[in-house]
Parts: C-alpha cells; sequence; structure tokens
C-alpha cells in the first residue's frame, strides 16, 4: 500500500489494442470499439500474468459454501484436465490444483462486489485477481440462467465453457477476442446448446497461440 | 471487464433504441378467453406501452418528444402494482432483528449509513442459494431478512426487499431497528433489483415468471400513503435485438438523487435508460453503454481497457482511463469527482479522478500477491471510505450473523486505518 500520487491519466485508449480486462461475461459483445487482431496471435496486453517461480509452484484453489455438489466435477475437470490438456495448451502454463484451504477461491453466486462484472446484464461469469494467487471465479448463480448440467435443453449454457473462459484470464491474463467459437474461447459472449461451440471445455488455438508467447511452447513435439 | 456497446463517440443518444422495436405478438398470442379478460389485457398492455417502449405512437406531453414524459404517458397503474399505505399493511414475514446499541469505532459521517449484504446459503432449505441482512453502520442494530426475499437496496434506516410469488412480487419496506414493516407494494413484475432513491422505491423486473420479458422500471413514492405506482421505463416488448439472456441491469442513482439509470440487455447489445426522478420524465436514452457511476451531468461507462465520462445528455465523451477490471465506484456528492477501485495490472488501485479533467489522484495502491482490501461503497461516503478484506460485504460477513473488521482510508490525507470498526454482528 502507498500514499497518494498525483498522477494524470487522463489517457486516452483510443487505437490500443485492448480488448478488456477480466470476465467473461456474456457481456455485450456488441463490445469492442476497437479493432480485433484478427486470427494472429497477440498476446495479453499486459504481459504475462505468472512468474517463471509461480508458474512452477502452481496454484491452488478452493470451493467456497455457495458451490454446490453438482457444479464441482465440471469446474475441477475444466481448471485442472481440461486447461492443461497438451493437445489444447501446449504451453508453459501454470497447474491449478484444488485443495482444501486453497488460496484461490470459486464462488457460485449472483453478486461478486465487482460492479464490471454485477452491472453487465445478463453475465454468466467472472474473474478477477489475474496472476493472484488469491484469484478469484464467480459463476453466477440465477434463476434466469438455466446450466446444461442441471437440465440438458436447447438454449441451456454449459458450465464447463464458461468456466475455461475463466480460467484464460486467471490463468493467462488472457483478454477477450471477437472472433470464431473455433478461434477461442475468449470470445465475449459464448453461444447456448446446440449451436457450434456450445460445449467446449478446451482452449481453442488461438488461446494456445497466445498462451506460447506468453508463457513459452511446453513441448516443441 | 466486459466487452462494451459500439456507440460511436460523440454520438447523440436517441429515444429508447431497442425500446421502439415493434410489437410483438404477445397480445396475439392470447387464447380465447372470455372477452372481457381480452380487453382488461389489451388495456393493461397498452398501459404499459406509454412511454414508447415499443407500443403504439407514445404519448406526448407538452413540450416534449415522443417518450419523452413519463409520468404523463403512464396512468395510474391500472394493471400492475398496488400500494399500500403503512396503515394497512398487514402482517408480512418476520424478519429477526438484534438489539441496537452503539458501535465504537465508526466516524460521524459514517454512523447513518444502512447497509445491504447478500450472503450466500448453499443450505438444502434456502432455494434462492442466499440470505440478505441489513444493518446500519453506527449501531449494532442488524436484520436478516426472510430467506426467499431477495434484498433490493437500504438507506436511512430502511431496508427494501422483494418476495417474488406466483402472481409478482411482493415489496417490503421495513425498518432496520425494529423489523416492523413499514410500507408493502404489491407489483406483477418478477422484480430482480430494486434501489431507495430518497423517499422513492425503485424497482424493474421480469413481466413473468418465464423471465423472458420485460417488466420495465417502475416507481413508487413511499412519503404519499397510498401513492400508486408508476412507469418510467420499458417495457421493452422485442427482446431479439438485445440476443439471449436478456436482464434489466441494477438501477444506478446519483448522489443527489434526481437521476436514475436503468440497463436492459442481453448478449449482443444493451440499452440504458437515463430518468429524471423529480419529473418522472426520461432525459435521455442510448444503446450500448453500461454505466458504472453516475452524476446529473455525466456518465462514467465501460470501455475496452477501461473507463470513459461521457456528458449525459449528448454523450460527448470527456475522457477515458485504464482500467482491468472495476470493482467500485464512490461518488462525491458535489458532482466533482469520483472515487474508483479498479484493477490495474497488477495492482488494485483506489484513485480519485477529477470528473473535469479525468486527472486522477492514486490514494491506495496494493499490489497482488497479498491480502487486498477492497472499497466497498455500501459503507463509504466520499471522504470516508471503508475498506474490506473481500470485494462485496456479503462475502466479507460469511454468514447473516457473521462480523466484518472494516478498514478505513480517509480521502484528503489519504491516510489508511486498518481494523477501525466493525461490520455486522454486534
Amino acid at each position: 500500500m502507498n500514499g497518494s500520487v498525483a498522477k494524470n491519466r487522463g489517457r486516452s485508449l483510443v487505437g490500443a489494442a485492448r480488448l478488456s480486462g477480466l470476465l467473461l461475461t456474456a457481456a455485450v459483445s456488441v463490445a469492442s470499439a476497437v479493432p480485433t487482431a484478427g486470427h494472429s496471435p497477440t498476446p495479453a496486453p499486459y504481459g504475462r500474468s505468472w512468474s517463471t517461480s509461480e508458474v512452477a509452484a502452481g496454484s491452488t484453489y478452493d470451493w467456497d459454501s455457495t458451490v454446490p455438489t453438482w457444479l464441482k466435477a465440471p469446474l475441477q475437470d475444466v481448471l485442472e484436465t481440461q486447461w492443461a490438456s497438451i493437445t489444447s495448451n501446449n504451453s508453459r502454463h501454470i497447474a491449478f490444483r484444488r485443495t482444501a484451504g486453497g488460496q484461490a477461491t470459486v464462488s457460485f453466486t449472483n453478486v461478486t462486489g465487482v460492479v464490471a462484472c454485477n452491472n453487465v446484464p445478463g453475465w454468466l461469469g467472472c474473474a478477477s485477481g489475474a496472476g493472484s494467487p488469491g484469484w478469484r471465479i464467480w459463476i453466477r448463480r440465477n434463476p434466469n440462467l438455466p446450466w446444461c448440467q442441471l437440465s440438458l435443453v436447447n438454449g441451456c449454457w454449459e458450465v464447463e465453457r464458461i468456466a475455461i473462459h475463466e480460467a484464460g484470464h486467471v490463468g493467462g491474463f488472457l483478454d477477450h477476442m471477437d472472433t470464431s467459437q473455433s478461434d477461442t474461447v475468449m470470445t465475449p459472449a459464448p453461444v447456448t446448446r446446440p449451436n457450434y461451440g456450445w460445449n467446449v471445455r478446451r482452449l481453442q488455438r488461438c488461446d494456445e497461440a497466445r498462451m506460447q508467447l506468453l508463457y513459452d511452447v511446453a513441448s516443441p513435439s | 471487464m466486459p466487452d462494451r456497446p459500439r456507440t460511436p463517440s460523440g454520438e447523440p443518444v436517441g429515444a429508447q433504441g431497442s425500446g421502439s422495436a415493434p410489437r410483438d405478438g404477445r397480445v396475439a398470442s392470447l387464447p380465447v378467453v372470455a372477452l372481457l379478460a381480452l380487453v382488461i389485457g389489451l388495456v393493461a398492455i397498452g398501459t404499459r406501452l406509454g412511454s414508447g417502449g415499443g407500443g403504439p405512437a407514445p404519448s406526448v406531453s407538452p413540450g416534449g418528444s415522443p417518450g419523452a414524459s413519463l409520468a404523463e404517458s403512464s396512468p395510474p397503474a391500472a394493471a400492475t402494482p398496488i400500494a399500500s399505505p403503512a396503515a394497512t399493511v398487514s402482517a408480512g414475514q418476520t424478519a429477526a432483528v438484534s438489539s441496537v446499541g452503539p458501535r465504537s469505532g465508526v466516524p460521524t459521517a459514517l454512523r447513518s449509513r444502512t447497509w445491504l449484504a447478500e450472503i450466500a446459503d448453499n443450505s438444502p432449505q434456502n432455494q434462492r442459494g442466499a440470505v440478505s441482512v441489513a444493518g446500519v453502520e453506527g449501531t449494532t442494530a442488524r436484520i436478516i431478512l426472510p430467506p426467499a426475499e431477495i434484498g433490493l437496496a437500504a438507506a436511512a434506516d430502511r431496508v427494501a426487499s422483494a418476495l417474488v410469488g406466483a402472481a409478482g412480487t411482493d415489496l417490503y419496506v421495513r425498518n432496520v431497528n425494529t423489523g416492523a414493516i413499514e410500507r408493502q407494494v404489491h407489483t406483477e413484475v418478477v422484480v430482480n433489483h430494486g434501489m431507495l432513491v430518497g423517499s422513492s422505491l425503485v424497482w424493474t423486473g421480469f413481466a413473468d415468471a418465464s423471465r423472458r420479458s420485460d417488466g420495465g422500471l417502475w416507481t413508487v413514492d413511499l412519503s404519499a400513503a397510498g401513492a400508486t405506482p408508476r412507469l418510467l421505463a420499458g417495457p421493452v416488448l422485442d427482446l431479439k435485438p438485445l440476443g439471449p439472456n436478456v436482464e434489466r441491469g441494477p438501477v444506478l442513482a446519483t448522489a443527489s438523487g434526481k437521476t436514475i439509470t436503468s440497463t436492459i440487455g442481453g448478449l449482443k447489445s444493451v440499452h440504458l435508460d437515463v430518468i429524471d426522478l423529480a419529473t418522472l420524465s426520461l432525459r435521455t436514452a442510448s444503446d450500448g453503454l453500461i454505466p458504472v457511476a453516475v452524476t446529473d451531468g455525466e456518465l462514467l461507462v465501460l470501455r475496452p481497457g477501461g473507463l470513459e465520462l461521457r456528458e449525459l445528455g449528448s454523450g460527448k465523451p470527456h475522457w477515458s482511463i485504464r482500467a482491468d477490471l472495476v470493482y467500485d465506484v464512490v461518488a462525491d456528492p458535489a458532482g466533482q469527482a469520483l472515487v474508483i477501485a479498479a484493477d490495474i495490472g497488477r495492482d488494485y488501485v483506489i484513485e480519485e479522478v477529477d470528473l473535469a479533467s479525468g486527472k486522477a489522484r492514486k490514494l491506495l495502491t496494493q499490489t497482488r500477491g497479498g491480502d487486498i482490501q477492497y472499497l466497498v461503497s455500501a459503507l463509504s461516503t466520499f471522504d470516508q471510505l471503508v475498506l474490506l478484506d473481500q470485494p462485496s460485504l456479503g462475502d466479507a460477513l460469511a454468514t447473516p450473523t457473521g462480523q466484518a473488521t472494516a478498514g478505513l482510508l480517509d480521502r484528503n490525507s489519504a491516510a489508511f486505518t486498518a481494523a477501525a470498526f466493525k461490520v455486522g454482528a454486534p
């Protein structure tokens, strides 16, 4: 913590290739007035979020009391298995590991305390604290949201699709890319069943490329 | 941060945006029913279209453009909410209140602030998954609302809540100190957000339990016994342009209480209405803006990579600043500045931003990796900023009977005092 520092920050971001910070949210894909980088693997604008030593140590997380039983298996699958899949994330990425009392927290709630999450109508998931052992992911608990794990009907949301996006934020500091579902899981708006990409639960090719640019390639093969 | 709407810089805001879409098949889909019921239904729907929210030609008030006067165009709620004066309020749900005594360590300026927290409760008997708790910062007053009630807002020793049922919502206004129900209002709207602004209760929600149609933005004057609720904006009938997952977002109010905002949006776009609460009229409307704070002259909205201040009337952008994720905002009652808490890179930064120039003065910078003290506007004034170890008060309290330790950041000196006082349990 520090004291006050006067500083002029009336800076213009126009033209900056920043698509936003940390949040899947089902946000408004009307999104960016900023042109996206197409399909090129533009790394996150802020650089890597985890140091080499932090990557080596890994990141521990735990559920808080809001997470119901049905949600734990798909979230753990995404954070530990799908995120780390060598076929979709061949980078020297940080590994997530659930342990009782883990430093990071996953919640299932309609309230985050983050205005940028809660003020976006229709948000589905949100993340904060990227690059910090105390990162948080919120999956939204809301009567308006049919999760496919609870009711596999057309129009449902696949919770693993939301979770892999949030993992991209906290695990890679990846920002949004408004391209196709086959390129990235970092689209600002996911899709519902049965639209293409509704059940994607691994990073896609642009995500992997960005991870490799930031954290290096894990295996040359 | 969310991606933001594609509103060109300087584009004047227009009236009603997506709300001007054609009427959908709602009326035509009515089954064969008694003629009387059909007529009542048509009248009801027509009444709710008065603001230009997608229905027939909107009413025009003297000197106003179509849709400019909502008060004139929304006659006394024919089909919807019915307010009951305090004298006739029947016994409501039982809320648990604590004994009330003074709380030490709370600065004078914060003592009268009334807070509301949403606390997770995953117990099997609580289908909502949360419990709402309210209290008064300077005392040990605390009220635990019935689990089924959604806490909407708290101010001036009162807490407003919503009990959603099969036929709409019962809205309650309780005294935080005594638990007494001071006012009860029924609305057909399935309420999802609300706010206490001065003597007004404002709410939004869905038109029915399907949660796939807009219920609009409503208000009732709590100071006038028997006052009837008034429609302020919407309902938007054609939600398709907004994409899937449409809902109304939280209502925001200015520090003066003169102006409120309401958004409705889904995954494709969002529509914003700005209402003058004194005249119950629409000040402006626009598409593509998600506000995180509002003053009587400006909107602070999300934009790619940060925040942008826009003029309320014209939509003209004044300045923008970087913010990777915005946590909370506290407005200056004088309308000169805002205190913003946001992630910037690996830092959690609390800074004061001058509204005229966009110049920022950092008050507190905390680097991620250690414990973070988060700004909580619900407990703060502009000069006395209250910080907790969780971004939401509910998480900091952890349980309905829990207690949180508050730190205090003085805006003028930027001096931080850890563990200044307690919030929650006596």
